[in-house]
């Protein structure tokens, strides 16, 4: 395997695996992390990761930032596209990694972001087929999240704190719902920039360890027990499956138009 | 500039739009649009519906605003070339393929960033700017100083949602459709999944459903800020609503650019289009994050409006005689008001109705039923009668 790995750290610690590297949630920059980081706290040549859209106060203090970014970051994972336009102003030498969660569905869109920057993350509610085509046209190595809980819906909202302020109840920052016809369950995860929304079953992608196109592999342990991780890697490394996952939309494909009545989708 | 920008799902919601007082619409055709499962346009409507809008000096937007996946890319570069063809003003898109393959085939109509990119800041705006984005609808989360911010920096054009419902989510940043019902939300299947109700630990049902938005009271400020475009949304619409939220915002606008608006008059229009929604609403991002007063918990909680009574079609000056198609039932001694662009709305108690047979008749309860009704003040094609529900008349 010669692709880099980029590995988001959960509550507990992992050992690094070959070729991989840590992508820090940044504190005051991330969402939906239980353990975010500053760049003081993060070593040398380290990855850091922004998955917020970025207000006005946050590009203030995003610049501040800029001299400890050139001195310690490798690499910038982010979803905000004001990040790569400060990077470039301000002539910051690190590795741009666009990630905007479901914004990246074709080949057309991927080589449109590949010319801006250095490389992009796969949307994740796009079929295997999918990106087999997408990794076949694409002009420059891109990456894909192999692990991890996926996250469904982005708010700026205090969705939990709202409701329980509502009911009285007392205030949770995580809380698992489930939608009663489809018994989808989801994970609430708030924290004072916003909700998400994750799949509670951790996503596992397989298929792609040996494929040639792709500059990175993300691995997210966010509200993952490390075990479970390791033996992830084990059986990913000897492709074999495992139970009691989800594969996302890696073998299902989602509709837009309704079909006509008496008759099938076109 | 300062316009005013109404949502039109087909033809005949274009015209009456325009006959309100929009100074332009925006459509989707029949693909790479959201509101996949609305009627939409064809080339052919499209091709009508911009020439009736310049013939008024008016302006149609087209939203090519879906996220691209392989499949969906056949046929989108001769579909731009089409809309360039025709005339259309501006494309809205989400894309970063469409921006640039627009600027590729040089077309000269404009491109306008969607709010599916939910640009929230000022650096990400100058990001779409450098690549000839001539106007960026902001995302409906961004308060009034990130507006400031935006048009500071960037001095392009801005356009803000002011009315409609709201996604829970960042526009773009949901698949909550997809997960549940199959159907993608950034292809346009969105099937509203933050409006269902969810089981939680507790005996309470979890839910986020977001009330909608209303920006009367801020329009001033809003103007102020250096917003361009005043957005209300609702392509699924239909024409009463339209009519009447169109007409409020067209009435406020005047009267901020006369310098002539009052608190009574905001009041005024707030109450009427409370009166025609179908969920409670409030001005959302616009001053501080929402908190749990803007949102529902008990689920979808909506109302229907059954207030549009009937649609003039024709009025008989000399006869003062108004011809009006029957939307809902209405009966004589009914006190109902007429609205028009070109008006005073003004109160009138029905005395007779008369059939199209030339019978009178007590009620009117068929829909679509012409009736005929004596209207002493004078009344143009397409004015529109509402049940009476305020005592106050006012000027709109």
């Amino acid at each position: 395997m010669n692709n880099k790995i980029l590995i988001i750290p959960g509550t507990n610690t992992l050992e690094k695996v070959t070729n991989s590297y840590f992508l820090f949630p940044l504190k005051d920059f991330s969402i939906g992390y239980e353990k975010k980081f500053t760049l003081e706290e993060i070593p040398n040549h380290s990855y850091i990761y922004i998955n917020r859209l970025l207000d006005h106060e946050d590009i203030l203090k995003f610049q501040t930032l800029l001299p400890l970014i050139q001195e310690k970051v490798k690499g910038i994972v982010f979803e905000d596209l004001g990040i790569l336009e400060i990077l470039r102003e301000n002539k910051i030498q690190v590795e741009t990694i666009f990630y905007p969660s479901h914004a990246i569905c074709s080949s057309y869109t991927v080589n449109s972001y590949l010319e801006e920057m250095d490389t992009v993350i796969l949307s994740n509610d796009i079929t295997k087929e999918e990106i087999q085509e997408i990794l076949t046209k694409a002009s420059k190595p891109i990456g894909m999240l192999i692990y991890g809980h996926l996250p469904y819906m982005y708010s700026r909202r205090t969705l939990l704190t709202n409701y329980e302020k509502n009911f009285n109840l007392p205030i949770q920052k995580v809380k698992k719902i489930k939608e009663p016809i489809s018994k989808q369950e989801f994970l609430v995860f708030e924290d004072e920039k916003g909700t998400i929304l994750y799949d509670p079953c951790v996503y596992e992608n397989r298929y792609f360890l040996s494929a040639s196109n792709i500059s990175y592999f993300l691995i997210d342990l966010n509200m993952i027990e490390i075990k479970n991780v390791k033996k992830f890697l084990e059986e990913w490394l000897k492709n074999e499956s495992k139970n009691n996952t989800t594969s996302g939309f890696l073998n299902r494909k989602t509709i837009y138009r309704l079909p006509p009545k008496g008759g099938k989708n076109d | 500039m300062i316009e005013l920008l109404a949502p039109a799902g087909d033809l005949e919601k274009l015209k009456f739009a325009f006959h309100y007082g929009a100074d332009a619409v925006y459509i989707g055709g029949q693909n790479f649009s959201l509101r996949a499962n609305a009627k939409n346009f064809s080339l052919e409507d499209i091709q009508e519906g911009v020439s009736y809008a310049h013939k008024r000096g008016k302006k149609v937007y087209v939203t090519v605003n879906i996220i691209f996946h392989e499949e969906d890319v056949n046929g989108v570069e001769e579909y731009l070339k089409k809309l360039d063809e025709i005339g259309v003003d501006a494309i809205i898109v989400s894309d970063l393929y469409i921006v640039k393959l627009a600027r590729k085939l040089g077309l000269s109509l404009e491109v306008h960033l969607s709010t599916q990119a939910s640009v929230l800041n000022e650096s990400a705006a100058l990001f779409y700017k450098k690549l000839g984005v001539k106007r960026i609808v902001l995302a409906r989360e961004a308060s009034k100083e990130e507006i400031a911010a935006i048009k500071k920096a960037t001095n392009l054009d801005l356009e803000c949602f002011v009315h409609g419902a709201m996604c829970t989510s960042f526009s773009g940043r949901c698949v909550l459709s997809n997960v549940i019902t199959n159907r993608d939300a950034n292809r346009g299947g969105c099937a509203q999944v933050c409006r269902f109700t969810f089981d939680a630990q507790e005996k309470n049902v979890f839910s986020m459903t977001s009330k909608d938005l209303n920006m009367i009271s801020h329009m001033n400020e809003m103007i102020k800020l250096g917003v361009n475009s005043f957005k209300v949304e609702g392509r699924m619409r239909g024409i009463y609503y339209i009519a009447t939220v169109i007409l409020s915002y067209r009435r406020l606008i005047d009267k901020i650019k006369a310098n002539t608006l009052t608190k009574e008059d905001e009041a005024y229009y707030l109450r009427v289009l409370n009166r025609v929604a179908n969920r409670e609403s409030a001005s959302q991002f616009f001053e501080s994050l929402p908190t749990e007063k803007e949102q529902y918990f008990l689920g979808r909680q909506e109302v229907s409006n059954q207030d549009f009574l009937g649609l003039v079609l024709d009025y008989d000056s000399e006869n003062k005689i108004a011809k009006i198609e029957q939307r809902n039932y209405f009966k004589v001694e009914d006190q109902v008001e007429f609205f028009g662009p070109n008006m005073e709305t003004f109160s009138y108690q029905i005395h007779k109705i008369e059939n199209d047979q030339g019978e009178n008749i007590e009620i009117a309860n068929h829909p679509n039923m012409i009736v005929y009704l004596k209207v002493d003040k004078p009344l143009q094609k397409y004015d529109m009668m509402r049940m009476k529900v305020f005592d106050k008349q006012r000027n709109l």
